[in-house]
């Protein structure tokens, strides 16, 4: 069952070159009330050595939308639209099977939570080299040397005495800086990493967050950053994609984003950020709470938590709008928004 | 490693010792085996000849005494109704039994991780279907029932397989079927439970995002972390054989040592009910210990010389611990 | 997988040597294959009054000097040609002088007084001893190689009789049992794998007729449905103690055994301690309902404690009518006597002594009760059974009725009497002093006055005491494939001889 290696020719290793470009992507979910999308329409682009980060509150499909590209959603869970192309392979159009080939070499995936992503029966030497040995056919003992030297690249000290270790026997910091050696274990160009730092303590965050901005750099990949942490998004993102409910509300530069946001949703975000607070804090303040699936109104989905919020907000759904300088925005009234 | 096997062996002892003790004076206190052994009107004299030359006229308490007196110097006493050593019988008709057992449960134990694994990729599938009903179906007939059926539909009735004995490769059929049911009923559901469990697990995703095949991921990642809390349950079912034993060897004539342990109940037999039944405490308490040191093997967290850390993340870890397994062994038929 | 790979291991341990034991089934001209209910523990010939091993050894592997024709209930020589009293306590047997054992040791008056001693005088606790011989002892003195006289203690007609019960074995150790011994017989023991097989060779120097197959090959298997199911197959030629509803079918032959069920009364307890108490449970019991609907007619109401065909049986006796208002009016008479009558009484049973016991005392547990009884009924396993049915008896219990199986099968009523109606016999509960003359001075009888005498106490026990309530007389079922030939009789369960056995073809 061993796939063969991949042997696409690599893009140039500089950076801003497109790595990922995701086109209209629809997720649904299979569920007792029905089918429901999970992700609507959803587009975005993925350069490489840059980091763009994917924004929201939990359960806003941005996991979700993480899951898709990597092919590795829950079976309840199709891809009913959309192209995820990758290198110039739409991975969408491909079979479970024939993707095999792209995990790993092409694309890794960061879990948030390095304890239960680790397979607790196996030595993270094991589980390191596992990549190898399903992509590049290597031997036990090679794959182990390898894994050695994987550790030593993400800065796991004493790596010889530690390959044989298992999960529960290392500390949260350093399960994640396994987790992100598996991921980075075969040079991929797309890295996407999701809330890799949530269950980890401030301190231990900022470290992690370095090791990823030096594997960027190191090896020129693009990287998909999932989570819903804004001073995260505001250090180590280039461009940001907001998204709400299913839907990307508004993309752009992290600065300009930030600076400026266009779209009532991300200024609500912004707002809700009191100035003393670091990394970390929940989104938590804005009045109301996110629709649930089975109940996203036909027009504009921030309708019901939206102070500008008018008829036609209810009856048309606004459609992400470029404005030729980088940014997009899905909102009947961004322009109004300054004046608020 | 030894500190942990010293102390499985000596919590394991206990209940071994108790068992036999229960076993020898249960069969004591309700049956005189003068009654049994002699004939309907023998005299008074003979009774008390025989209940004398037996020392069953001697208080509990020095019976037992002699017995373990004996059982320490290996000396397990001989058989009344054979007058063969009672260790010579027990040891004799032990083979039979393991085999009989080693085959259903490697048989069960094969079936249900291959049905298992199969009814939890495809849940409501043709596999899924056929567990629940035969798990259901193991829950309620009786090993006797289903053994008379057996031999009736498959042996008379269709003539595909000998009804008893122990003939060629055939005759291992019938009385492994019955005894095959219950361990996989049970077993199926585990495995088909635990890999549902474990399937839906992160690190299979994980193990997915490496590039590993399907197969790859049921057997190397799901089956493994599943294997531990199949592997206890199995080894209780292994336990749980010999009662099923008891029926299957006394209705298909199998020589083994659930017959002799039952046919020795019937008689008061009592040294070779206690020579069978200490043959039987020990071997599975060699099986539990086995069975410990296979989960030690399966899953690095239950080593007991391993660093363990305690955050509040590994409560959340859905390992079963190796549970205490009781040897229960039925002292009536 | 590791689990796979721990148990294959176990199976690798332990080869195959139960599969290598050889094949059971296979039909083969010059083998008669038997099916027993349960292996037996030995093969010892003084304990050849066990069931289980009388099976297999009587006149098979050995034989007595005298037998007894279970049809007829004639002695007829076998090792002795002839015997006669020569004195009050004097029996003189003349043997056979052309008989060897089968490992070549000659058969003679040494050998037969050996035997006997063996039997009779040792301490080994031979089966036969209880059986038969009691406590007390018989002299023997070998006056030739083919004279054998027995002195016995006291005067005893009936011990040419008890002489047929014991079976010659070759000398050997007179302190220990032999499980495998050397007899006389037409077969002798070949291979025993314990557990599972026991085959009987043709004994080449048999100085009888040859028998017809070379070979007698014994299993066993405790539940009848098997036993039954072997012969339908054809892995077995005839199956042993089978029920009507086995399933043996048209292969089934059904035969008298001999055997009577009855209720056994604990006769100084109230309220069995009144007559009229004892009596209305007679008269409650509908015996032909019994017979017909649990036996299908397959066994008749019983109506004494021993079957035609026995010395001292009694045939002007008829079962009991079923007469539940005689019944009730007796019930009633007690009572206003005084008699407590409300006090329970228990039907205590043996579990699976014999097919449909629990349905049995299901029944008399009812029919009992519309006497206006107040019934209860106990099913115990056998060991707790016996401790009903054999002194020292449980009396903390109230009132006792137990069910018994007994079957005459020395063809004589004082090997019935002495165990079940003598007032200190080992399972009577009670009883009186008359009676005990009258059976003690039926026992010193020989010829007619023997069967006058035990007839008259039998009849005396039935008007006088009621110790019983007898039920039905059983039958039993064998199993017959069309191979063979055999006509079952009434000692088959306990003594089948192979020589009977013949090919159909």
């Amino acid at each position: 069952m061993r796939t063969a290696t991949v042997s696409v020719p690599r893009a140039s290793m500089i950076d801003d070159d497109v790595v990922l470009t995701v086109t209209g992507l629809n997720v649904d979910l299979r569920t007792p009330k029905g089918v429901l999308r999970a992700v609507n329409d959803v587009s975005f682009e993925a350069l490489s050595g840059r980091t763009l980060a994917l924004l929201g509150e939990s359960g806003c499909g941005k996991s979700m939308t993480a899951k898709a590209v990597a092919g590795l959603l829950d079976p309840v869970a199709d891809v009913t639209g959309g192209t995820v192309v990758l290198g110039g392979t739409d991975l969408a159009a491909l079979t479970p099977k024939e993707r095999l080939a792209y995990a790993g070499p092409e694309l890794g995936i960061v879990f948030q939570d390095a304890l239960t992503a680790l397979n607790p029966v196996y030595t993270v030497g094991t589980q390191l080299g596992e990549a190898f040995r399903i992509h590049e056919g290597l031997s036990a003992k090679a794959a182990k040397v390898k894994a050695i030297e994987l550790m030593r690249r993400v800065g796991i000290p004493e790596p010889e005495s530690r390959v044989d270790s298992f999960p529960h026997q290392f500390s949260g910091g350093m399960r994640q800086r396994i987790l992100i050696a598996m991921a980075v274990a075969l040079n991929p160009r797309l890295l996407i990493a999701d809330e890799p730092t949530t269950a980890l303590d401030v301190t231990v965050q900022a470290q992690i967050m370095k090791l990823l901005r030096d594997l960027r750099t190191e090896s020129h990949m693009a990287v998909v950053l999932i989570t819903h942490d804004l001073a995260l998004v505001a250090e180590e993102a280039d461009t940001v994609a907001v998204m709400y409910a299913g839907n990307v509300v508004e993309t752009g530069p992290v600065k300009e984003v930030f600076g400026t946001p266009h779209h009532p949703y991300t200024r609500g975000l912004l707002d809700s950020v009191p100035a003393d607070v670091g990394r970390g804090q929940d989104l938590t303040s804005i009045a109301g709470s996110p629709p649930e699936l089975h109940r996203i109104p036909d027009g504009c989905v921030y309708q019901s938590r939206c102070p500008l919020v008018q008829d036609i907000c209810r009856a048309i759904r606004p459609t992400l709008e470029p404005d030729g300088a980088g940014r997009a925005v899905a909102c009947h009234f961004s322009e109004e928004l300054d004046n608020v | 490693m030894l500190t942990f096997l010293r102390r499985r062996i000596v919590s394991s002892a206990l209940p071994l010792l108790v068992v036999v003790l229960g076993v020898f004076a249960l069969a004591r206190l309700t049956g005189n085996p003068a009654s049994l052994y002699l004939p309907l009107n023998a005299t008074a004299e003979m009774r008390a000849n025989f209940t004398a030359k037996y020392g069953f006229d001697d208080p509990l308490l020095v019976q037992m005494a002699h017995y373990f007196g004996g059982v320490l110097r290996l000396d397990f006493g001989e058989s009344l109704r054979t007058g063969e050593p009672a260790a010579a019988m027990a040891l004799r008709a032990f083979p039979a039994t393991l085999q009989l057992a080693g085959t259903t449960m490697l048989l069960a134990v094969v079936l249900a991780v291959i049905v298992g694994c199969w009814a939890a990729l495809k849940p409501n599938g043709v596999a899924d279907r056929i567990s629940s009903f035969v798990s259901m179906a193991a829950a309620s007939v009786p090993d006797f029932w289903l053994a008379i059926m057996g031999i009736l539909v498959f042996a008379i009735t269709l003539g595909w397989v000998p009804t008893s004995g122990v003939g060629g490769a055939t005759s291992w059929i019938l009385p492994i079927a019955t005894l095959l049911l219950r361990p996989f009923g049970v077993l199926v559901q585990i495995v088909r439970g635990a890999m549902v469990s474990s399937l839906s697990e992160p690190y299979i995703k994980l193990a997915r995002s490496k590039g590993a095949s399907e197969f790859r991921v049921v057997t190397r990642h799901a089956l493994r972390n599943a294997a531990a809390p199949a592997l206890t349950v199995a080894g209780d079912l292994t336990v749980s054989l010999v009662n099923g034993a008891v029926v299957v060897e006394s209705i298909f004539g199998w020589p083994g040592i659930g017959k002799l342990m039952i046919d020795s109940i019937l008689q008061r037999d009592f040294a070779v009910l206690q020579a069978a039944v200490l043959l039987t405490a020990v071997s599975i308490f060699i099986l539990n210990i086995l069975i410990d040191l296979g989960y030690a093997g399966l899953d690095a967290r239950v080593r007991p010389a391993g660093r363990r850390k305690k955050s509040s993340r590994a409560a959340s870890v859905v390992v079963a611990e190796p549970k205490e397994r009781k040897i229960h062994v039925q002292t009536t038929p | 997988m590791t689990i796979a790979l721990a148990t294959g291991s176990v199976l690798a341990l332990t080869g195959c040597s139960v599969a290598n034991t050889g094949t059971s089934s296979g039909a083969d001209a010059d083998t008669v294959r038997i099916v027993l209910p349960i292996e037996p523990t030995t093969l010892e010939p003084c304990d050849a009054t066990l069931s289980s091993t009388g099976v297999v050894v009587r006149s098979n592997t050995t034989e007595p000097l005298i037998e007894r024709d279970p049809t007829s209930g004639d002695l007829e020589p076998l090792l002795a040609t002839e015997w006669e009293a020569t004195g009050d306590t004097e029996w003189t047997f003349t043997l056979r002088d052309d008989v060897t054992f089968s490992d070549g040791t000659p058969f003679n008056a040494e050998a037969a007084a050996f035997a006997i001693d063996r039997a009779v005088n040792s301490d080994l606790g031979c089966d036969v001893e209880g059986q038969m011989f009691g406590d007390a002892d018989v002299a023997l003195e070998v006056v030739d190689d083919t004279t054998l006289k027995i002195t016995t203690e006291a005067p005893d007609p009936v011990l040419p009789l008890r002489i047929s019960f014991i079976e010659i074995g070759a000398p050997t150790d007179a302190s220990a049992k032999v499980r495998e011994p050397i007899g006389t017989g037409p077969y002798s023991v070949g291979q025993w794998d314990a557990g599972s097989k026991l085959t009987l060779n043709a004994n080449e120097t048999y100085w009888g007729d040859a028998p017809a197959f070379a070979t007698a090959e014994y299993q066993w298997r405790s539940e009848g449905t098997v036993r039954a199911a072997m012969v339908t197959r054809g892995e077995a030629d005839l199956a042993l103690s089978l029920s009507a509803d086995d399933g043996a079918g048209d292969l089934g032959l059904n035969y008298p055994n001999n055997e009577t069920v009855a209720l056994r009364f604990s006769g100084d307890i109230a309220p069995l301690n009144d007559i009229r108490v004892r009596q209305a449970i007679n008269y409650a019991i509908d015996r032909t309902g019994i017979t017909d609907s649990l036996y299908a007619g397959a066994s008749v109401p019983a109506d004494q404690l021993v079957p035609p065909g026995v010395v001292g049986y009694n045939d002007s006796l008829k079962p009991w009518e079923f007469d539940l208002a005689k019944a009730k009016d007796l019930v009633d008479a007690a009572k206003a006597d005084g008699v407590p009558v409300d006090e329970k009484i228990t039907i205590v049973a043996r579990a699976d002594q014999f097919p449909k016991i629990a349905q049995m005392t299901e029944v008399l547990q009812e029919q009992l009760g519309q006497a206006g009884l107040n019934i209860e009924v106990k099913i115990a396993e056998t060991s707790v059974g016996l401790q009903y049915q054999v002194r020292p008896f449980v009396l903390d219990e109230g009132a006792i009725a137990m069910i018994v199986q007994h079957g005459n099968q020395a063809g004589d009523a004082s090997f019935s009497t002495d165990s079940y109606m003598t007032s200190q016999a080992q399972m009577s509960m009670f009883g009186s002093p008359e009676f005990d003359a009258l059976l003690a001075d039926a026992a010193t009888k020989t010829g007619d006055d023997r069967q006058v005498a035990f007839a008259d106490a039998l009849a005396y026990e039935r008007d006088n005491l009621v110790q019983f309530a007898y039920i039905a007389r059983m039958s039993g079922v064998i199993g017959k494939s069309a191979a063979v030939n055999y006509e079952p009789n009434s000692l088959s369960g306990d003594e089948l001889r192979l020589a009977e056995i013949t090919p159909a073809s």
